[in-house]
């Protein structure tokens, strides 16, 4: 067997591959009864004699084992009879395993934390997850229920994310200014107008990839139309606002308005030399650019919303991100849920997994503190955790289905088509939605 | 023209030492990259070109490999699993390859070919039903279950085979007439004679241990058994982009290797003969 | 005239004995381990293949379906396509480059021969992150060292990782990666070919490019039949480097069997069916490793 210890090409900058996650608290949590897994009311039974419970949880990074191992001194205190143990398992090999332990009836652990890109795949044959929506049923006043379409299917729940994960334009404001581009912009058209202040300079105000299809699915989804499928799980990828998308992204990387994303870790080098002046991605995205341009682009970043696509529209959409689920080989689910209450809807616990993993929340209310709104000096003092707060419930829905793996497969056949002209935009995605609705029905 | 008769063969010693240097330089580069990375903050890391001195030389990343990561421990892990994995992966597979070619014995084209069909069939093919058996085998979290599969190898045999091969009959059957078992000729004649191989299989067997990711991931649960390659994958991430750290991890456990394979270089000098055992 | 002692003849029989059994002793570890481990999974892993079963719930027999639908699978006739590529690079590329280093550095002339033999190693023991970090810079079309070096040649610069390229890309990692674990397995065997061979053939007034072919690459057919066999199978299950160099694509076609069934098994959960890939690809490597027993003489052949 080969160790696959990293699997993508753009491994470096796209969500798909290692996730992400933030979660806010809710002084609700306390004073509403949870509703349980097994169905009772909780409320009803007088207290009886804790029997001891071991929960395990299989997390694929030290940037979640972290966070955990920090919450458990204080679980133990509120809820004495129970031992929870996490195992890292890295990288892809952690999604294998579990594949492995469903389709063995046993293996798996409590509590999983899937990588939303990872996730389609347990939606197939029987559901090897427990169905969350009735448990996430009493915080969908104050999470920020979008981020749980990665983990949802016809309307079920198996998973809720960590983190809210918003995407914004990260730009150099002070080539924007050379170039006379005054942020934010409204919409898209007028950006593409604005960026021609670029023209015959060394940088460009952006870039797309050519070959990965993540840029696109961050500008498709900013649309709201629901990305590949609807919500009844129809693939819907040859409608008009789809085919738009990618004319646009194709026309933009072949009049040179936007410059081509090098890849993979020359992608940095190229933002580091000032040679792409802009890029757009999310939260987790833009600690990346600061830790890899580093001092020379000290005060020299910004962020912005993005440009909406029509005036009014969604100026976000999110990218990325790591669900909480719980299988069905759990033999104590209720307490998986509390534990997941626990470390998702506490305000204070989830700024200890800020603080180990720089992942906003996925609840508004907890993003008033004034600890995520502090004026970030790097990003020349701006305040980017207010622009997430402030664009975070604009993040539109999506829609997810068992072949959703096999779907964005398909859609980097059809981007590269269609970039490299092989195809035209409609033709490539016109293509791409009779393979894909051939695939689902063959099963 | 006048050249002195000694001049061709020194160009061509030139033109030769020319062309290994610049192979050298190819199979190098990476490592040496990795290395500096090491020394490097992240925000160096990702140039290009490519640079190989750190403007700024940090040993940040080496601390907190042993500071956060509790490298020794698992560095010690991985060297205990690595060192027992080779010495028995060696006996084993020497053993058998000695047999299938020194001796001849019913079925024996049969089973070796069952033996090369068995590296035939692709690890992922076999991943989930090995995975339940680890499980009903009771493996988890052992020692024992990481090494186990793992002791003798079609690959090992294999090569142990073919180098074994040309092992001369004569000097067998002479240790046989001085009494000695067949498990002495093989020990006393037919492993020294291979030991070029065997040196070759060593280092290989220990990188092989040493790299393992997938099986230990099947089979520890407990982090602090853990294996370097695990820890290591561990730290990229989200918001965990420590490369630098990983550049680090990846050169000290690239030591333990180096080490062995210095010291098992004296196996490749030239100049073992026939005649000289005989002597 | 003579006696044997009752306790000759129990040794006689012991040592006819244990002779006789050596052999099965030897490479009785490997059969048992062979069983407990293998057999049953290589089992399952054909009744799988036989099957359409989502990873989860209720498997559906339909026995000959998943293998006929390869035939028709375009994906994976592409990746058979790609994996050829890549075994006939590897065979008639990596290889001999590989036992002409080892020639070389074996040679007489060669000073710090111990600095070379382990600077081909390195490759083994450089990270797989690095490797790739290190590649996908060296790569890059606008600013990396290869297209540096073609400009400054006065050539045109290459798309490394395009449709076209990329397979030549992937080609040029792996001779990185395994050129010089090849050249030591050649290096193992040049050591085992007595010196006084050559020497005789010195004193007969043999050329270099006679005693070649004469005497080391008959000498060293056994190392070479493993060589070439390890290689095919090792080229036939290639995973690691295109998926880090290229995600098996632009378009899929940097993709390899193994990636494939990879991703069909446990991206898109068609167990079944990755295990007939699986199973087709054993045959293939096996119906090759029979050519080349055929080709490099029986195998117990000296």
């Amino acid at each position: 067997m080969k160790p696959a210890t990293l699997s993508r090409r753009d491994f470096l900058q796209r969500a798909s591959f290692l996730a992400l996650g933030a979660s806010a608290a809710s002084a609700l949590a306390a004073c509403q009864p949870a509703a349980t897994v097994s169905g009772d009311a909780a409320a009803g039974d007088a207290a009886p004699m804790p029997e001891p419970v071991e929960l395990s949880i299989w997390t694929f990074g030290s940037f979640f084992t972290d966070f955990y191992e920090a919450i458990f001194p204080a679980y133990k205190e509120i809820a004495p009879d129970v031992t929870v143990e996490v195992q890292e398992i890295p990288g892809g090999q952690m999604f294998d395993n579990l594949v492995a332990s469903f389709a063995a009836g046993t293996g798996a652990p409590d509590i999983a934390d899937i990588e939303q890109g990872a996730m389609s795949r347990f939606f197939k044959g029987e559901i090897g997850l427990i169905d969350l929506t009735d448990l996430v049923a009493p915080y969908i006043d104050d999470y920020v229920m979008a981020r749980t379409d990665p983990y949802a299917y016809l309307g079920r729940i198996f998973g809720i994310d960590h983190c809210l994960c918003p995407v914004v334009l990260y730009y150099r404001h002070d080539l924007y200014a050379e170039a006379g581009i005054e942020m934010p912009v409204a919409t898209w058209q007028e950006f593409v107008e604005a960026a021609q202040g670029f023209e015959g300079s060394e940088a460009a105000a952006m870039s797309l990839s050519e070959r990965s299809w993540g840029d696109y699915w961050m500008l498709l989804t900013q649309r709201g139309t629901g990305g590949i499928f609807n919500a009844d799980g129809e693939v819907i990828i040859d409608q008009p606002e789809a085919i738009d998308t990618l004319s646009f992204y194709v026309d933009q990387l072949t009049s040179g308005t936007f410059a081509v994303t090098p890849d993979g870790p020359a992608g940095y080098a190229a933002l580091a030399e000032g040679k792409i002046a802009g890029r757009i991605g999310a939260d987790w995205f833009g600690g990346f650019i600061k830790l890899n341009v580093g001092d020379p682009g000290h005060g020299l970043w910004m962020a912005a919303p993005l440009p909406a696509w029509e005036e009014g529209g969604a100026r976000t959409t999110a990218h990325g991100g790591t669900g909480y689920t719980i299988t069905k080989q759990s033999e104590a689910p209720d307490a998986a849920w509390a534990f997941i209450e626990f470390a998702l809807f506490d305000k204070d616990n989830k700024y200890i997994e800020y603080g180990v993993n720089n992942l906003i929340p996925p609840i508004l209310s907890m993003l008033d503190d004034e600890r995520y709104l502090a004026p970030d000096p790097w990003y020349s003092d701006q305040s980017i955790g207010a622009l997430y707060r402030d664009l975070g419930g604009e993040i539109p829905r999506h829609n997810r289905h068992p072949f959703f793996s096999e779907a964005v497969n398909l859609l980097g056949t059809a981007l590269t088509q269609a970039v490299d002209g092989d195809l035209s935009p409609s033709q490539a995605l016109e293509e791409m939605a009779q393979d894909l609705r051939e695939t689902i029905d063959k099963g | 023209m006048r050249t002195s008769p000694k001049l061709w063969p020194r160009i061509e010693a030139v033109a030769v030492h020319l062309f290994l240097v610049g192979g050298l330089l190819y199979m190098s580069i990476p490592f040496l990259w990795m290395v500096g990375a090491s020394l490097k903050k992240q925000s160096e890391i990702f140039r290009n070109p490519p640079t190989f001195i750190p403007d700024d030389l940090v040993f940040g990343n080496y601390i907190s490999l042993f500071v956060e990561y509790d490298f020794l421990r698992h560095f010690l892990n991985s060297t205990f699993l690595a060192v027992v994995h080779t010495l028995l992966y060696l006996f084993f597979c020497s053993l058998a390859g000695y047999a299938f070619a020194k001796y001849e014995f019913r079925l024996k084209n049969l089973l070796f070919l069952l033996l090369l069909g068995s590296m035939m069939v692709p690890g992922y093919t076999l991943f989930v039903p090995l995975f339940v058996l680890a499980i009903r085998l009771k493996l988890v979290d052992s020692y024992i279950g990481v090494l186990l599969p793992g002791i003798v190898g079609a690959f090992g045999i294999f090569f142990m085979k073919q180098n074994m091969e040309s092992v001369p009959d004569e000097l067998l059957d002479a240790s046989r007439i001085d009494g000695t078992t067949e498990f002495g000729a093989f020990w006393r004649v037919a492993r020294p004679l291979a030991a070029p191989a065997m040196a070759v299989l060593a280092v290989l067997a220990f990188l092989t241990s040493w790299n393992d990711f997938v099986w230990p991931l099947v089979i520890l649960r407990t982090r602090e058994l853990q294996t370097l390659p695990v820890i290591l994958a561990g730290m990229l991430g989200m918001y965990r982009m420590e490369y630098g750290v990983v550049m680090a991890g990846s050169f000290l456990s690239a030591l333990p290797v180096l080490i062995l394979f210095s010291s098992m270089q004296r196996n490749f000098v030239q100049g073992l003969t026939v005649g000289a055992l005989r002597g | 005239m003579y006696t044997i002692t009752q306790r000759q003849l129990r040794e006689r029989l012991w040592y006819r004995y244990q002779r006789r059994l050596a052999p099965y002793l030897f490479i009785s570890p490997f059969f048992i381990l062979f069983v407990v481990f293998a057999l049953g999974p290589l089992v399952a892993a054909l009744y799988f293949s036989m099957i359409k079963w989502p990873g989860t719930g209720p498997m559906t027999f339909i026995g000959a379906a998943n293998y006929l639908e390869l035939f028709e699978d375009e994906i994976f006739l592409k990746s058979l396509g790609n994996t050829t590529y890549y075994a006939i690079g590897a065979v008639f590329v990596i290889l001999p480059v590989a036992l002409f280093l080892a020639l070389l550095i074996n040679a007489a002339v060669v000073r710090v021969k111990s600095v070379f033999r382990t600077a081909f190693i390195l490759p083994l023991l450089t990270s797989t992150v690095a490797a790739t970090i290190m590649f996908l810079l060296m790569f890059e079309h606008q600013y990396g060292l290869f297209n540096v070096a073609l400009e400054a040649a006065g050539l045109d610069t290459l798309k490394w990782l395009d449709e076209e390229l990329v397979k030549l890309s992937v080609l040029l990692v792996a001779a990185w990666r395994y050129t010089g674990l090849n050249m030591l397995y050649f290096l193992a065997g040049l050591q085992s070919i007595p010196t006084d061979v050559y020497e005789a053939a010195a004193v007969d007034g043999a050329g270099r490019w006679t005693t070649f072919w004469q005497i080391t690459l008959p000498l060293l057919r056994p190392v070479s039949l493993f060589v070439v066999v390890v290689t095919i199978i090792g080229s036939f299950q290639f995973f690691a480097e295109p998926l880090l160099l290229a995600g098996g694509g632009p378009n899929n076609a940097s993709l390899t069997i193994a990636n494939y069934l990879y991703r069909v098994g446990f991206t898109f959960l068609r167990m079944g069916y990755a295990s007939a890939v699986g199973y087709v690809l054993a045959v293939i490597i096996f119906i090759l490793t029979l050519v080349q027993l055929k080709i490099f003489g029986a195998s117990g052949r000296n």
